[in-house]
């Protein structure tokens, strides 16, 4: 029983210490979320929850930029480690004297799906906790197990529309919503297209004219680097919001001599 | 991407890709048929998981679905699909323009620039609104336009004033005036009057200095891209020049004194001013062929052999004709040119060198040189690129598989450049078994990347390779891995059928034989020696030479050794360091007794270092040379290999041929016991290019930043390795030095020496203590250190363990480095222990169970040892862990807590909403404390009985395990009252203890008190008039409306963001995806319905402030033709229509096309006059600003009948 308690010491000590390193490691490199408070107001449901979407919509585009195109690293097709990262391969081949692969060939409509994913459950958690609080204040609550929903990339924002009805009554008075949209500033969609044009070009050319994007839109910064064994790293930022978007290209690689 | 495919880099990559096409299978464009964007060399089932994707078998997409042209998009241009300028219409809810005519990309930027933009007034009601937009943008909202007018035009009566505030607009590099409805003027200029032009839109070209960047101008912001300076807001201290009219600045983003020569090492050796956007290749030593004089000419040139009269001797080479001669020959011949033959001299030096006529040494110098492809080992091409101000480096691939390229654009003068693939490996497999003949020859003048070498030493040792221009390097760290001994290979030469294995090896994959591609140019030269007979006349009775003598002689090392080179990283050369390997690279051996053997590459070391260096300076490859290679894609690097499978034929086999007349009088001399021949080989063995034996590696770890390291540059050095390669940490290390087991110390640096030290050190290891000697006081944060002798990988463990078991790594994780960081927090042994004995308070019944806890707890922290393991880059560790002993002090904590200022929550002194009455604060304490607040200073100087007097409580995380990085989180809400409310907050720290004295006397700790603040806004924010509102009528659907308001008061002087929603409950959209608060706000493009609709205004700043406004419109269309009111003569025929309108009339029918009628209106109105004609019946057709108008007339006029 003692030893048991000081293993469970240890272990405890042991756990802080890789807590605090790791915590200490990344906090240094990212401080990725931010807590955003949420207003209520009765009067106007639809705006909590456009709310609520809206913050999930939010970690979700910097999830996205931060992997590279995806919510998981684990669905990387293809990654490469740079800079203690995993980047993923957005056009790629294993081979010699070949062009690189299309790895997200419809990169727009896999944005989407990817942002729709992860929202599947936000959605229901920011109805839930709507509807929990209405109850605490008194309300009585209809709220349809039914919902769907569809995400759109588009300028400077991630669109989320939504239906799913929801009527709420306090003192005979009923409300009954069914489709509410929220809005989220994200450049995801403008540095996806800048992304599509670099593999497109990278597939086609073996290489990108990347310095006429930037002179197309100003907005951007793409730093091209060639890592010393035939990997392309473009890091592309968005000058406006500093959200940078990395993923690496191997393609069009002749054989060395050893 | 220019549609124009001559476009250099285009045309070379498409060609260079061109083979790949058909070697590749199950690939094709995939286009996303929603978002019109193509996808080449896609796969087609990754294609079809998309309801949008449609896959075909182009490859490259070339589909016409696949075109960019110039997409209008509000006042910006893209280049993008017909289809993906559609698809941004509809996400932006604008109207758009798609002209696929235009061929190139920056004249699509620049066509924003010219684009016919004008004002477009839209009848609200009584009032009238105006936009900034395009005439087709105008008309689809159903407005009228004024192309080449502005909102505040007096005219317009559109009460827009003008010249209210500067500012940028989204894809355009100008600063504009802005009038009072938001609407984009003219370029700024301080001269009002002259940026105004009197409510007329003032071209580029027509405002303030428009050949200028204007970075430095005060009064003009007419920035320009191609100047290289664009408008922002403007930032002080990084050298903007703010406007005179508002916080904006054409920023300069050029590069002066951008780096354009620079060593290996990274040191700048000439500087040039560069403008944004210019790129311009960078190299590290000599490139490409080297010819001529030493550093005058560039290696890119392609002069000498391949140009002009070099071709021609090469030729004339190639036929026979000329090197039929004899050496001397050849040697008077080149050495009788000037200018290029400079160049070609050296092919003469070479050619024709023998004993006899051997040049000065300096000539010897360059006709050493000369004719090698000279890119040095380690070296790479570098792209530079001057990016917003910053010189970006882009480095071509390595071990040269890229070249960069660079040209100067003829419209600017700019230089532009770009790294390609170098096409090396097609020069090898054109030539053929006797080398490059005939047949090789026009292709290999055709590939830019190649070369003909000719090797001319004697009359029967004469042959013209395809090299490449510049050689490819090689991996070499396999290749020191596996050094052969000097007597293996050489009798495998270039001719003797080696050659198509080596390539088949090279073109199969990575990991080809670097030797293999050297011995392509191993040759042995067979000279034939004859006895003369004792009594002829003039013979002596010895031996004489009598067929390629000159093999004998250094000519033919020169000549070899320089085709080696040529071949790829071979031979006797230099790395990026100046420094020649002669050892094992390549050498000479002589089989036979006769005849001197030829001197030992070696002997050309100093020559290449003064070279290479002298080089440096080379001009860039020039990017025009790949303009005409349209036939290159015949140098198919797939079917490469089948050209080399037969090889060269040797040429040393043949031997003298002489006529049989000559051949009879040998034999018959033979009879007489003289005339007797010997065969004598002389080889040259082309071997792999060998590491110096001194390392230079700290080379390249010099200025990374300009010239990165790599594992090639690195290995090029001598026994060098690149350790953390693509972490950011990457180093050259001299492999030797950083090979055993890693020696750890401990790392005094690292550790705070006012609290802290090490003590008790041993080799292994030591004791951290406080600097007095005493365990380490609990919850204090402690960072050290060990250093390692080596470049090593270290981790630890909380016991003793093999080094792949331990799980926890030092702060630098996986890296080799000789600093190894931990760094820890330790918790409180009397706070284990007190957590523990309330676990256990419950069921156990022995006496005084804290002791027992208490020591055990002690045991497993009281005196924990961290075991260290490290490995070097072979991974060896060290056998017994180094142990770092720690102790947490069991005595009282005498350390008082704080509060971590800078992560509270809001922030010290932040701005809340002018409703805040209370706010959830958080604040983070260093140790597990209890925490107080008030918001009355305490007045008693003593902590403790001060601690006491605060009389609210913060809630406190006290669990000694979890704190969060930031501390142990509290939480309190505080209420605000005033404008500005103090908060005073003390902390007590070993919350376990009871108030007072703990059972052992421990004392509780009370920090000094944390003054906090907090700002409530002065006012609330409130939202302006929102426009527009009334009735709005459109003659076309849908309704376009632009939403307009602004916001004043809140904390941040009405800087707010705003959202609106035209549904009945607000679900807001972002007003012009606003990303910063600002006070004006405005929406363009909101599409409506016909009917009334209410819009909603929500506006939010930092401080928290919401504010709410709405406005109602009702949407109408005109679809009623206008009717005539009145018919009558007053000085002519008179119409009066019941609303605005333009009429035409026709004299002859009712059936014309209305706008081909003689028009009554000059302007839109309600009347419309005609000339009085009482002998003409006017058919009359009238239609209003929607173009309404009925079928046929709207009426006849007969004058006779009025």
């Amino acid at each position: 029983m003692k030893n048991k308690r000081g293993q469970i010491t240890i272990f405890v000590i042991t756990s802080l210490v890789i807590v605090i390193l790791v915590i200490l490691f990344f906090a240094l490199r990212y401080s990725l979320y931010q807590d955003t408070t949420i207003s209520q107001d009765i009067n106007a449901p639809n705006q909590y929850i456009s709310e609520c979407v809206s913050n999930h919509v939010n970690e979700a585009s910097k999830i996205i930029l931060q992997n590279g195109g995806y919510i998981s690293k684990s669905d990387y097709k293809n990654s490469k480690e740079f800079e203690y990262e995993e980047v993923p391969y957005l056009c790629y081949t294993d081979d010699f004297y070949l062009r690189c692969k299309t790895q997200e060939p419809v990169l727009i409509s896999h944005l989407n799906e990817e942002i729709h994913n992860y929202m599947d459950e936000k959605i229901d958690e920011c109805f839930d906790a709507f509807k929990e609080d209405l109850i605490s204040d008194g309300f009585d609550i209809t709220l349809d197990q039914e919902k769907s929903f569809i995400v759109e990339l588009m300028t400077r924002k991630v669109r989320v529309k939504i239906t799913k009805n929801l009527e709420f009554e306090k003192a005979g008075e009923k409300k009954l919503f069914s489709k509410i949209t929220s809005s989220t500033v994200s450049p995801l969609y403008d540095m996806a297209l800048t992304v599509q044009r670099i593999t497109e070009e990278e597939s086609k050319y073996c290489n990108s004219n990347y310095v006429k994007m930037m002179r197309g839109n100003i907005e951007l910064e793409i730093d091209k680097f060639q890592t010393g064994n035939d990997n392309k790293i473009y890091t592309i930022t968005d000058t406006k919001t500093d959200s940078i978007w990395r993923f690496a290209v191997r393609g069009c690689v002749l054989s060395t001599p050893a | 991407m220019n549609k124009n495919l001559k476009s250099i880099i285009l045309a070379v990559f498409l060609i260079l890709i061109l083979p790949f096409v058909v070697a590749e299978e199950g690939v094709g464009c995939c286009i996303d048929e929603d978002q019109g964007k193509c996808s080449p060399n896609s796969i087609e089932s990754e294609c079809d998981e998309y309801i949008n994707g449609v896959w075909n078998d182009d490859a490259l997409c070339e589909s016409p679905q696949c075109e960019r042209g110039c997409c209008s998009i509000g006042y910006k241009n893209e280049w993008i699909t017909g289809r993906a300028c559609e698809k941004q219409g509809e996400l932006a809810g604008i109207a758009v323009t798609f002209d696929n005519s235009i061929s190139d990309e920056i004249v699509c930027y620049d066509g924003a620039r010219s684009m016919d933009l004008g004002a477009c007034v839209i009848e609200i009601g009584e009032a009238r609104t105006c936009g900034f937009t395009s005439d087709h943008e105008c008309y689809s909202r159903g407005g009228r336009f004024f192309n080449g007018e502005l909102c505040s035009k007096e005219s317009l009566d559109a009460e827009c004033e003008r010249q209210s505030a500067i500012g940028v607009i989204d894809g355009r590099e100008e600063i504009y005036w802005f009038d009072s409805c938001g609407n984009p003027e003219n370029i700024y200029s301080s001269d009002k009057d002259a940026s105004w032009n009197e409510g007329l839109v003032l071209s580029k070209n027509e405002s303030c200095n428009p050949t200028s960047s204007n970075s430095e101008s005060s009064t003009c912001g007419n920035c320009n891209l191609d100047y290289g300076s664009a408008g922002m807001e403007y930032e002080d201290g990084i050298g903007d020049t703010k406007m005179e009219d508002g916080d904006f600045t054409c920023r300069d983003l050029n590069c002066k004194d951008a780096p354009i020569i620079v060593s290996p090492n990274g040191e700048v050796k000439k500087t040039e001013d560069k403008i944004n956007g210019e790129s311009w290749c960078v190299y590290d030593a000599s490139v490409g062929t080297m010819v001529g004089g030493l550093g005058g000419v560039s290696g890119s040139s392609s002069g000498g052999l391949l140009s002009g009269g070099a071709l021609s001797v090469a030729e004339r080479a190639l036929t026979g004709g000329l090197l039929g001669g004899t050496g001397s020959d050849l040697g008077n011949f080149f050495s009788a040119g000037g200018g290029l033959d400079a160049g070609l001299g050296s092919v003469g030096f070479l050619a024709g060198s023998s004993e006899s006529g051997s040049p000065a040494f300096g000539q010897e110098l360059l006709g050493a040189m000369t004719l090698v492809s000279s890119d040095v080992v380690g070296s790479r091409h570098f792209r530079y690129i001057c990016s917003n101000g910053e010189i970006d480096v882009e480095p071509c691939a390595d071990y040269r598989k890229e070249i960069c390229a660079e040209k100067e654009k003829e419209e600017d003068g700019k230089t532009e450049a770009f790294c390609r693939i170098n096409m090396w490996d097609s020069c090898m497999s054109l030539n053929g078994q006797s080398g490059c003949g005939i047949g090789c020859i026009p292709g290999c003048l055709q590939n830019p990347d190649c070369r003909v070498h000719p090797v001319v030493v004697s009359d029967n040792f004469k042959f013209n390779v395809c090299v490449p221009k510049y050689p490819p390097g090689s991996k070499i760290s396999n290749k020191t891995l596996d050094l052969a001994p000097i007597a293996e290979g050489y009798a495998s030469s270039l001719f003797g059928g080696g050659y198509g294995g080596a390539l088949n090896a090279l073109t199969g994959g990575d990991g080809g034989s670097a030797g293999d591609v050297c011995r392509l140019a191993s040759q042995t030269c067979t000279t034939t020696w004859v006895k003369e007979c004792s009594w002829s006349a003039v013979g002596s009775g010895g031996w004489t030479c009598i067929e390629n003598c000159e093999c004998h002689d250094k000519g033919f090392t020169k000549q070899m050794n320089n085709l080696c080179v040529s071949m790829g990283d071979c031979g006797v050369y230099t790395n990026i360091k100046g420094t020649v390997t002669s050892l094992l690279g390549s050498s000479v051996f002589k089989k036979g007794s006769k005849g001197k053997t030829p001197p030992q590459p070696l002997v050309l070391a100093p020559i290449y270092i003064v070279a290479a260096k002298l080089e440096l300076g080379s001009k860039p490859i020039p990017a025009e040379d790949i303009e005409d290679i349209e036939g290159i894609n015949a140098l198919n690097f797939l079917e490469g290999t089948d050209l080399l499978g037969g090889g060269y034929a040797r040429t040393h086999g043949k031997g003298w041929d002489k006529d049989w007349w000559d051949k009879s009088i040998l034999e018959v001399l033979h009879i007489f016991g003289c005339g007797k021949t010997k065969k004598i080989e002389i080889n040259f063995d082309c071997r792999a290019w060998t590491q110096p034996a001194i390392s230079n590696c700290d080379f390249c770890n010099d200025n990374r930043a300009l010239k990165p390291c790599s594992r090639y540059r690195c290995e090029s050095l001598g026994a060098c390795e690149l350790i953390n390669e693509d972490t950011g940490f990457d180093e050259c290390i001299k492999r030797i030095d950083e090979i055993g087991i890693p020696v750890i110390t401990p790392w005094e640096e690292i550790l705070n020496d006012t609290f802290y030290h090490y003590e008790d050190i041993t080799e292994d290891g030591f004791k951290t203590r406080e600097i007095d000697g005493d365990c380490i006081q609990a919850y204090s944060p402690l960072v050290m250190g060990v250093q390692t002798d080596i470049q090593s990988q270290c981790r630890l463990a909380l016991e003793s363990k093999e080094f792949k078991n331990m799980t926890i790594p030092f702060f630098e994780g996986a890296l080799f480095t000789r600093n190894h960081t931990i760094s820890m927090i330790l918790p409180s042994v009397a706070h284990l222990t007190y957590d523990e004995l309330d676990e256990t308070a419950e069921d156990s019944e022995g006496d005084e169970p804290g002791v027992e806890i208490r020591r055990h707890t002690y045991n497993d922290i009281g005196e924990m040892s961290v075991h260290i393991k490290c490995a070097d880059i072979e991974g060896t560790t060290n056998e017994e862990d180094y142990i770092i002993n720690l102790c947490v002090d069991q005595g009282p904590d005498t350390i008082p807590p704080y509060i971590a200022s800078q992560y509270t929550s809001p922030a010290n002194e932040d701005i809340l909403s002018f409703l805040s009455t209370n706010e959830t604060v958080i604040m983070y304490a260093s140790e597990p404390s209890e925490c107080r607040w008030s918001q009355t200073k305490p007045v008693e100087e003593d902590l403790e009985l001060a601690y006491l007097e605060l009389e609210n409580e913060l809630e406190c995380n006290t669990d000694p395990v979890s704190g969060d990085f930031e501390g142990w989180k509290c939480n309190a809400m505080f209420p605000v009252n005033e404008s500005y409310n103090e908060y005073f907050v003390m902390c007590r720290d070993q919350p376990w203890l009871p108030e007072g004295v703990g059972p052992d006397g421990e004392k509780r700790n009370v920090g000094d008190i944390f003054e906090y603040s907090l700002y409530r806004s002065e006012s609330e924010l409130k939202v302006g008039s929102v426009t527009p509102s009334g009735k709005i009528i459109f003659g076309t659907e849908p309704a376009r409306i632009t939403l307009r308001t602004s916001t004043s008061g809140g904390g941040y002087s009405g800087r707010a963001l705003c959202g609106f929603s035209k549904s009945e409950i607000p679900a807001f959209a972002d007003f012009n995806n606003e990303i910063e608060p600002v006070s004006s706000h405005e929406q363009e493009g909101i599409v409506f319905a016909e009917g009334a609709h209410n819009i909603n205004i929500k506006c939010t700043d930092l401080a928290g402030n919401e504010a709410y406004g709405n406005t109602s419109i009702e949407i109408e269309f005109d679809k009623t033709p206008p009717q005539v009111v009145r018919v009558f003569s007053l000085g002519g025929l008179k119409i009066t229509t019941d609303e605005e309108a333009e009429c035409f009339y026709n004299v002859k029918t009712c059936n014309f096309d209305i706008k081909s009628g003689i028009s009554m209106t000059t302007v839109l109105s309600e009347t419309h006059n005609a000339p009085w004609d009482p002998s003409t019946i006017y058919h009359v057709k009238c239609m209003d600003v929607w173009e309404n108008q009925e079928q046929g007339c709207l009426i006849v006029v007969r004058p006779s009948e009025i």
